[in-house]
């Protein structure tokens, strides 16, 4: 087997991975990780069921969603989230996009109950990825390449050497769902803003919190496995805020359009004038799909026009101008 | 395992995207009858593209685009690389379904320059052999822009394109791009509107003595009756338009006009769910027709007279190269090896962000072509003599359709973390910056080349394709070039503010760049040179046809759709003068 193929994760039951392959066995041991994680190795299990085999905290909560509106957002995070993780991600998230009543951010736009919702429909099934194997192992020392490392060494490519940066040309590499990077990562958050600061991240101040948020991204916690690494958690973390925040209500985020209101989006619009495109006006108010009208309501035959044609010159098929 | 055999017809294709759709339209309507094999879902306007303003599905979570849990690609950037498969969608958004990536496409519409069709010759006669790059493979197309004129005009007239033309039979037009080659005769509907923020980009081109002017584009900017003799709406500038199906026909595509009409013909029918896995070959050589699975798995034979191979560029290659028998061993059209070879890609970069604080530009309205467009260093339309690059790029400023979920992550910072309290104050000016963008052209070379990957399956088994592509010298270099000329232009529009990114980064499958993947079966003059003749007849398998950008030598800077429509409306009036079983022979 040459040292390429060698990097590459098979398709095999963990059991055969760990006799075949002992450099796998090694890397099983770094991470710390619960052995449940490498069922997914094959890439085929349904996501539902994989997160009713790695669900083990022992403060898991209701599996049902409490839709009372006098509850918190954590409250209501509780379809895949613990009350613990969901009170995390919810102060990660005001971080990240820090808000207050006035002037509305995650936590007001109830960005935890979006990732909630996402990750207990399996939210990495909704856009499609390709999760046949082999996967690529992370590189150990990735961050400790040297500049003089930046062209990557292909006959180690994922074994001993990948330098930053190399890893984001290939895009996304991860064997693990978004539900098993919180489930993993989210105790390792935890535990570095302990070793940090004293204290789990949700007890933290402000100013700490940012702190600790910094490190994430930079890659600094050591707690952290390869897989997902700080840096892949906090990414995660700041995409799914963004989706949390900016994308429709009928999603469980943005509550009364905070998000769009913020950048000054009107969204789902049916139609702009010319005049309207090409006059800087301040933004007419947002309105989600659900307040978008159907514009032709009962008419379906394809045989006649939309209505209203917009245009004032209707032009004819062949005749020049 | 058996497998079923259906009726023998006079054309089958794999696809029903644009080229297909052309075909389907001009065969029927001349008797033949055509069944289309597509691997996606049936879709249209009504219902499927109603109430669609939901940005996280249909551009987050790429709804319309190719379930790529079943089949992607991989990727290296050279051979000594391991290739890696692409998990998610990135770089590209080939479709699927009736329409394919044609249903949501920008619509920005181009006839590529005379110089694009003698690209080699061109570039010898002014510049002389030594100013082609060292290891490019640089390639005369077989037909010239003055044969392909006709079928440009047609297409512009059928489905209805707006835009300002710049050469009416050789009389230049200001308004226009006075650089394109002459056409017969102007757009049937005038440009759509431009933006606040093209309008601002043009007046200081101007001031500089370039050569602005409006987007050209399949989006209607009135109504307009189009060859189906239906009315469609001009455009209403919604801002949800690229990645998602028209939800009033503005935009045009095949699922609005070719295919219907073809459909109505009774001639003309489209299996949907159904997954091509190769073209069927007798022990002579010749195509038999398609072998597809259908949604149960089970396997169908439909045999045909001509098998039109009228995918996405990427699938029509690795189609031709998944089909191997023992009279084409290493698949069809691939006899001489030169399957896969001379793929392309392009350079859609923004080199510059400005900034303009206090104001805002409505840049959420309308879509990718409500922008101005620059064409004064695209191709060769300015001198290259000592520059040490060939080809040039298409520049444009002022596209609309943006929404936040593809923005808000990449506002331009400075130094400062794009996250938390500064992030946040970013977030407030969302609507006050733009870019300029570029579309730089793309060089073939020996090493970029499209072949079946040796670990990574689909899920019928069947290998995916590998794809081997890297920037070159020739693309830093025009790179550097077209960031300098954006960054003079960005500095006449007194921006607040302003970031140039002044080098390229090697390429990554990563980000979104452009569906606009080239070549990999070109066309020739000759079987030595290419894998078919300017008709899309591959030269070893007479009776199967190549459409679509599959075709293109090298890759122009700028999008391809109407180019690849106005070739199958060449291959369509070619299939309708010629007894389709000859075809099963040798060439003549």
């Amino acid at each position: 087997m040459s040292r390429t193929e060698a990097c590459l994760v098979e398709d095999r039951s963990p059991e055969d991975r760990r006799h075949a392959q002992p450099s796998e066995a090694a890397v099983v041991e770094r991470r710390g990780l619960p052995r449940r994680l490498f069922l997914v190795a094959g890439g085929g299990a349904a996501a539902a069921a994989m997160l009713g085999v790695s669900c083990s905290d022992d403060d898991r909560g209701a599996a049902e969603p409490v839709t009372s509106s006098s509850t918190s957002a954590p409250e209501r995070a509780r379809r895949f989230f613990t009350p613990r993780e969901a009170v995390t991600v919810e102060a990660a998230t005001a971080r990240i996009l820090p808000g207050t009543p006035d002037d509305p951010g995650a936590r007001e736009a109830e960005v935890v109950v979006y990732i909630d919702a996402l990750l207990a429909s399996g939210g990495w099934a909704s856009e499609p990825i390709y999760r046949m194997p082999p996967f690529v192992v992370p590189d150990e020392d990735e961050g400790s390449a040297s500049e003089e490392d930046e062209e990557l060494d292909t006959t180690s490519y994922g074994v001993t050497r990948r330098p930053i940066g190399t890893r984001d040309r290939w895009g996304e590499q991860s064997m693990l769902t978004p539900a098993e990077v919180y489930r993993s990562a989210l105790p390792a958050l935890d535990a570095y803003a302990t070793q940090r600061f004293g204290a789990a991240f949700a007890q933290l101040g402000d100013d700490q919190q940012d702190l600790v948020l910094a490190d994430l991204e930079a890659g600094v916690p050591t707690n952290f496995p390869p897989e997902p690494s700080s840096r892949d958690f906090f990414a995660l973390l700041r995409q799914h805020t963004i989706e949390g925040m900016f994308s429709d209500p009928i999603y469980g985020g943005n509550r009364e359009l905070v998000g769009w209101k913020l950048i000054g989006w009107p969204a789902a619009q049916r139609a702009y004038s010319v005049t309207e495109l090409q006059t800087p006006n301040p933004p007419r108010s947002p309105q989600g799909i659900a307040d978008l009208a159907r514009y032709h309501a009962g008419h379906s035959d394809r045989d006649e026009p939309v209505f209203p044609l917009a245009g004032t010159d209707h032009r004819q098929h062949g005749g020049g101008r | 395992l058996s497998i079923t055999r259906h009726a023998e017809v006079d054309v089958v294709t794999m696809g029903a995207g644009w080229t297909a759709g052309i075909l389907a339209q001009q065969l029927t309507a001349a008797g033949k009858e055509v069944v289309s094999i597509v691997r996606g879902p049936e879709r249209w306007t009504d219902p499927d593209f109603q109430h669609n303003h939901d940005s996280l599905h249909y551009l987050q979570r790429k709804a319309m685009m190719l379930d790529i849990s079943k089949e992607t690609w991989t990727w290296r950037p050279d051979p000594r690389t391991p290739a890696l498969p692409l998990r998610r969608l990135g770089s590209f958004h080939p479709g699927q379904g009736i329409g394919g990536a044609g249903v949501h496409w920008a619509a920005e519409t181009w006839r590529f320059y005379p110089s694009d069709f003698r690209y080699r010759t061109h570039h010898i006669e002014r510049y002389g052999e030594r100013a082609l790059p060292e290891g490019a493979q640089v390639h005369d197309w077989p037909i010239s822009y003055e044969d392909l004129e006709p079928y440009y005009d047609r297409y512009e007239y059928d489905v209805g394109v707006s835009g300002d033309a710049g050469n009416v039979r050789g009389e230049i037009m200001t308004r226009g791009n006075p650089f394109e080659g002459a056409r017969s005769r102007g757009y049937p509907l005038p440009p759509l509107a431009p933006s606040l923020a093209a309008m601002r980009f043009a007046d200081a081109a101007r001031g500089l003595d370039l050569h602005p002017f409006r987007q050209p584009s399949s989006i209607l900017s009135e109504a307009y009756t189009d060859l189906s003799g239906r009315p469609r709406s001009g455009c209403l500038y919604c801002g949800f338009c690229t990645r998602y199906g028209c939800e009033v026909d503005a935009k045009a595509s095949a699922v609005v006009s070719h295919i219907p009409m073809a459909l109505e013909t009774g001639r003309y029918e489209i299996r949907t769910g159904c997954t091509v896995k190769r073209v069927e070959v007798d022990d002579r050589g010749r195509a038999v027709g398609l072998v597809y699975a259908d949604q149960s798995g089970r396997e169908h034979l439909q045999p045909a007279a001509v098998i039109v191979l009228a995918g996405y560029t990427l699938n029509n290659v690795r189609m031709m190269l998944l089909s191997r028998s023992g009279s084409h061993p290493d698949g069809v059209g691939n006899d001489r090896g030169l399957v896969g070879a001379n793929y392309t890609y392009q350079l859609v970069q923004t080199p510059v962000t400005m900034r303009f604080a206090g104001e805002r530009f409505n840049q959420y309205m309308g879509n990718a072509c409500v922008a101005d467009a620059l064409h004064d260093f695209e191709a060769d339309n300015f001198d290259h003599t000592g520059l040490g690059f060939i080809g040039g790029a298409s520049m444009t400023c002022g596209g609309g359709e943006r929404e936040p979920l593809t923005s808000v992550g990449s506002l331009p910072m400075g130094d400062g973390p794009n996250w938390g309290a500064p992030w946040k104050q970013a977030l407030r000016e969302w609507d006050s910056y733009f870019g300029i963008g570029i579309q730089g052209e793309s060089l073939a070379y020996p090493e970029h080349r499209l072949d079946l990957d040796p670990r990574y399956n689909d899920v019928y088994g069947q290998p995916l394709l590998r794809i081997t592509y890297d920037f070159r010298e020739n693309d830093y270099r025009l790179y550097e070039y077209l960031a300098q000329r954006c960054a003079e232009i960005a500095t006449a529009m007194n921006p607040t503010e302003m970031s140039v990114t002044d080098e390229l980064e090697p390429y990554s499958i990563a980000p979104y760049q452009s569906t606009h993947n080239t070549g990999g079966a070109i066309m020739g003059d000759r079987p030595d040179n290419s894998v078919t003749d300017s008709y899309g007849r591959v030269w070893d398998t007479p009776n199967v046809f190549v459409t679509g950008a599959t075709l293109y030598p090298q890759n122009p800077g700028m999008n391809p759709t109407e180019t690849l429509c106005a070739l199958a409306y060449r291959t369509a009036d070619y299939l309708n003068d010629v007894d389709l079983g000859s075809l099963r022979d040798a060439f003549a």
